[in-house]
């Protein structure tokens, strides 16, 4: 029997190895997928740009003597310059000017007096211009010039073909190794997908026997329960053997419904001898919108913690199809492997890091598809810089999708209640989960906000065909977008259904408006 | 050559990194300016730089992880006494004492972190600082070290030269060793700040629950953190060890690890250069400029109201100052030129 346990142990612990193994593998595979074809693109565009410089600098070079050439000389372009300064110095003499004479005269005569200065530095302007033609004539170029300066030229295309070859042959060199790693890649992505398939397999097979010992379990728990109540067993014993049953019996449901992506069973949370949840069950399906609805205290937000593993559970079930439709218990899971199953939150009050821009929010939450570890960070190597583009991109998709593309790089302080709530809300997006929880997406939010939203989390729904399981005091958010509604009033459900159903079922009436025996 | 400065150099030179080497060659050149310089600010300069790495290493904790451990002493002590002990007790060669050093840090920061992982502000301050004093206890109670001094490597009977790779080190080319491990630190820490790492240890920071949800590992990151900053902490010891070439118990105790505290937030948690000032402004500026105008009884009180002026009008470091007095200097300028030209 203890030897038994060991070997589950060393199963599960291998197991656990295995799923993370798959989930990062797929994450390779999809890096070395695009990495072929950035890596093209990179050296692509790397030519264009050198060949681009190149351009430019034979330009600069040669401008001097193109002027030459077309009659500017070395004369003329000296006269140029030395005008120009002239007329700088000009400007900066007359506005000084301007300035001091306004502060001893009025309006009129500083009019006058600024156009006899004008006049005056034109005539001086004029006879600058004439010295300096006296001084740099303008000459043509002798033969025996032009013939250097074309000598120089062509030096410079010379140069500059000589440039763009040895660039066309290192292109053409990296282009060929590129054909080569290609070919590699490709070898390893199938690699990569072996692996996968078989660590699937694994995955699968383990998933099969899990299954199989449950019913053996099953059969063997129940017949020992039947022995220990007819023995008058201890209380504790019984209890503890029927929670077990339970655990099953949840994850014989969830595989039997295919369309349950949650199944709650008995949830129980105790602080103490305060009962915060009760005896709470229910499932989620896939691809809808649930609302869980209650009276402040009533323990809504208690139950997304159970589920999100911030608190450990008193007793009861949650089980959930994950991301690659296999089932999990998530009381088995960590609070930072829950979201690796697929399953991202919000909170309550907006909880974004100020210092960072938006994008780099959304990064934040793209923790858990890293493949780049601590060292690749230290040195930024180009994996890790790949990979953040990569991210980005996708960030910045999401962002355009919830029309909030705007705010990208700046910081989320100072922004409006109702553009806080969208980016966590594309911050659960990152992760490609299957499913969403939020809690009281609409609290501090106007009217014309909440629509907004409703519409917003809709869209998201329908369009990635994620469920999202949210809770709200707003009745008319809940009541307009939800498709299944459950209500809770001091931990214990008191009511589940469609929201019509929900909205005339005296029980959450009573919870909600008081008692009233007289009607 | 004007293609290739155009296509490789330029623009490295507009990145961050270049600055971090320019500091590093800034170092080099001080070693050769050895003989010029007057040797106080010289000593500071040096000073200034090994303890930077301290403060690097604790602004990782700090500035990104929300640590405020007051640790750094001990790893310091480890980097310089361990460094000291390895050479020369066990005679071993300086290679690997470094090496003995860095990874008794690691071992003993991880220790730190296990031990305050479940806690943080007042009570994590309160923790390491015990676990410092544990530290530092254990040196002074190494039979060698019971007088609270090492003698230093080249007095006592079994003296022997600093030999790195068949070099040998004399006091002066240690700063070259500085300047090596000032950069390389100054890079790795920008890098790490940015990069998922550094965006996860500001999210821990921010909200731990946020940050669990999100995937992250709180251990994982804690760990990483504290290993970073007592890694750094212990190449400043043994920086400081091959420099200054003996070492005291008495140095590397609370109030060194509160002076770390103090340069870090003098210089501004967040910024690889505000660092850089404020560890000068806390180990260097006394050396430097208080005693070489007769201020040296009053240092302590200066530096003192500047930290309390600096901490009342510049919260984010003083790293802000530069920024505002470029933002004055050009206003200045530009109503000294309305005077003089007027407005258009």
């Amino acid at each position: 029997m203890e030897q038994n346990k060991k070997i589950n142990h060393l199963m599960t612990y291998k197991h656990g190895l295995n799923v993370n193994k798959h989930r990062r593998t797929t994450l390779l595979v999809n890096y070395y997928k695009g990495l072929a074809d950035e890596l093209e693109k990179e050296i692509k565009t790397s030519y264009e740009q050198s060949k681009k410089l190149i351009e430019e600098l034979y330009l600069e070079n040669i401008k001097i003597y193109q002027m030459q050439l077309d009659g500017f000389t070395i004369n003329d372009r000296t006269r140029e310059v030395k005008i120009q300064k002239y007329d700088q110095k000009q400007y900066w003499a007359r506005r000084k000017f301007k300035t001091s004479t306004r502060r001893k005269v009025d309006e009129n005569a500083l009019d006058a007096a600024l156009n006899l200065y004008d006049e005056s530095q034109k005539v001086k302007r004029d006879d600058f211009i004439k010295s300096l033609e006296d001084k740099y004539p303008h000459k043509n170029l002798t033969e025996n010039e032009s013939k250097i300066v074309h000598q120089k030229i062509e030096g410079y295309d010379k140069k500059k073909n000589d440039q763009l070859s040895k660039k066309t042959q290192k292109y053409e060199m990296r282009l060929k190794k590129l054909e080569s790693f290609k070919l590699k890649n490709q070898k390893r992505i199938l690699e990569k997908e072996l692996l996968n398939q078989k660590l699937s397999q694994e995955i699968d097979l383990y998933n099969q026997q899990v299954l199989i010992d449950d019913q053996a379990l099953l059969v063997n728990f129940e017949t020992k329960l039947e022995t220990l109540t007819k023995q008058n067993g201890s209380k504790k014993q019984i209890e503890k053997i029927q929670k077990k049953i339970d655990r099953i019996h949840t994850i014989l449901h969830t595989i039997e419904h295919p369309d349950v992506h949650l199944s709650i069973h008995n949830l129980k949370m105790y602080f103490g001898g305060i009962k915060a949840v009760n005896d709470l069950s229910f499932d989620v399906k896939k691809g809808e919108i649930f609302g869980l609805i209650g009276p402040n205290g009533a323990g809504k937000t208690t139950v997304f913690n159970c589920i999100t593993q911030f608190y450990k559970a008193t007793g009861g079930d949650a089980i959930f199809r994950n991301k690659e439709e296999n089932i999990v218990d998530l009381y088995e899971r960590k609070t930072h492997d829950i979201i690796n199953e697929g399953i991202a939150r919000s909170f309550q009050n907006v909880e974004l890091i100020w210092e960072l821009t938006v994008l780099d929010n959304l990064l934040v939450a793209a923790h858990s598809l890293l493949i780049t570890n601590y060292a690749e960070h230290m040195i930024h190597s180009k994996r890790m810089q790949r990979e953040e583009a990569v991210l980005r991109t996708k960030g910045m998709q999401i962002l355009v999708d919830l029309g909030i593309a705007e705010y990208a790089f700046r910081s989320p302080y100072g922004l409006p209640y109702g553009i806080l709530k969208k980016i966590e809300l594309a911050r659960t997006l990152m992760t490609n989960p299957t499913l969403i929880i939020l809690d009281e997406p609409a609290a501090g939010l106007n009217d014309a906000e909440t629509a907004d939203l409703a519409k917003v989390i809709q869209s998201i729904n329908q369009k990635f065909g994620i469920t999202i399981f949210l809770v709200e005091h707003d009745m008319g958010l809940v009541m307009s977008i939800c498709d299944t509604v459950c209500a809770i009033s001091f931990g214990k459900k008191i009511g589940i259904g469609t929201p019509k159903e929900i909205q005339q079922n005296p029980e959450v009436r009573a919870a909600y408006l008081g008692d009233d025996s007289d009607e | 050559m004007k293609l290739y400065f155009r296509e490789k150099v330029k623009p490295f030179m507009k990145k961050p990194h270049f600055g971090f080497l320019v500091v590093g060659l800034l170092l080099v050149v001080l070693r050769l300016l050895v003989n010029v310089l007057p040797p106080d600010i010289y000593g500071a300069i040096v000073t200034t730089a090994y303890y930077y790495l301290a403060g690097l290493g604790f602004a990782l904790l700090l500035g990104y992880g929300g640590l405020a451990s007051l640790g750094t002493g001990a790893f310091v002590g480890i980097g310089a006494f361990s460094l000291h002990f390895v050479f020369r007790y066990l005679a071993m060669p300086l290679t690997v004492a470094i090496l003995a050093g860095i990874i008794l840090a690691i071992l003993v920061s991880i220790a730190f972190g296990f031990v305050s992982l479940r806690i943080s502000g007042m009570y994590l301050a309160i923790v390491t600082m015990g676990l410092s004093q544990i530290v530092i206890e254990v040196i002074r109670n190494i039979p060698q070290y019971a007088s609270g001094t090492t003698g230093g490597f080249l007095s006592g009977p079994m003296a022997r030269p600093l030999e790195f790779l068949g070099m040998r080190l004399n006091s002066n080319s240690a700063v070259l060793f500085t300047a090596v491990f000032v950069v390389a630190g100054m890079m790795i820490v920008h890098n790490l700040i940015h990069s998922s790492t550094g965006r996860a240890l500001l999210s821990i920071k921010n909200s731990d629950t946020a940050a669990q949800t999100m995937g992250i590992n709180l251990l994982k990151y804690r760990l990483f953190a504290f290993v970073i900053s007592g890694v750094y902490g212990t190449m400043a010891g043994i920086l400081s060890m091959l420099f200054v070439r003996n070492g005291n118990v008495s140095q590397i105790g609370i109030t060194f690890a509160l002076n770390i505290l103090a340069a870090v937030v003098i210089g501004g948690t967040k910024s690889v250069w505000g660092i850089m000032l404020g560890t000068f402004v806390i180990f260097g500026l006394d050396l430097a400029v208080f005693q070489r105008f007769g201020l040296g009884n009053y240092s302590l009180i200066i530096n003192g109201v500047l930290i309390i002026l600096v901490v009342m009008f510049y919260p984010g470091g003083l790293i802000q100052l530069f920024g505002d007095l470029k933002r004055f200097i050009n206003k200045q300028i530009l109503k000294v030129k309305e005077h003089i030209y007027g407005t258009e």
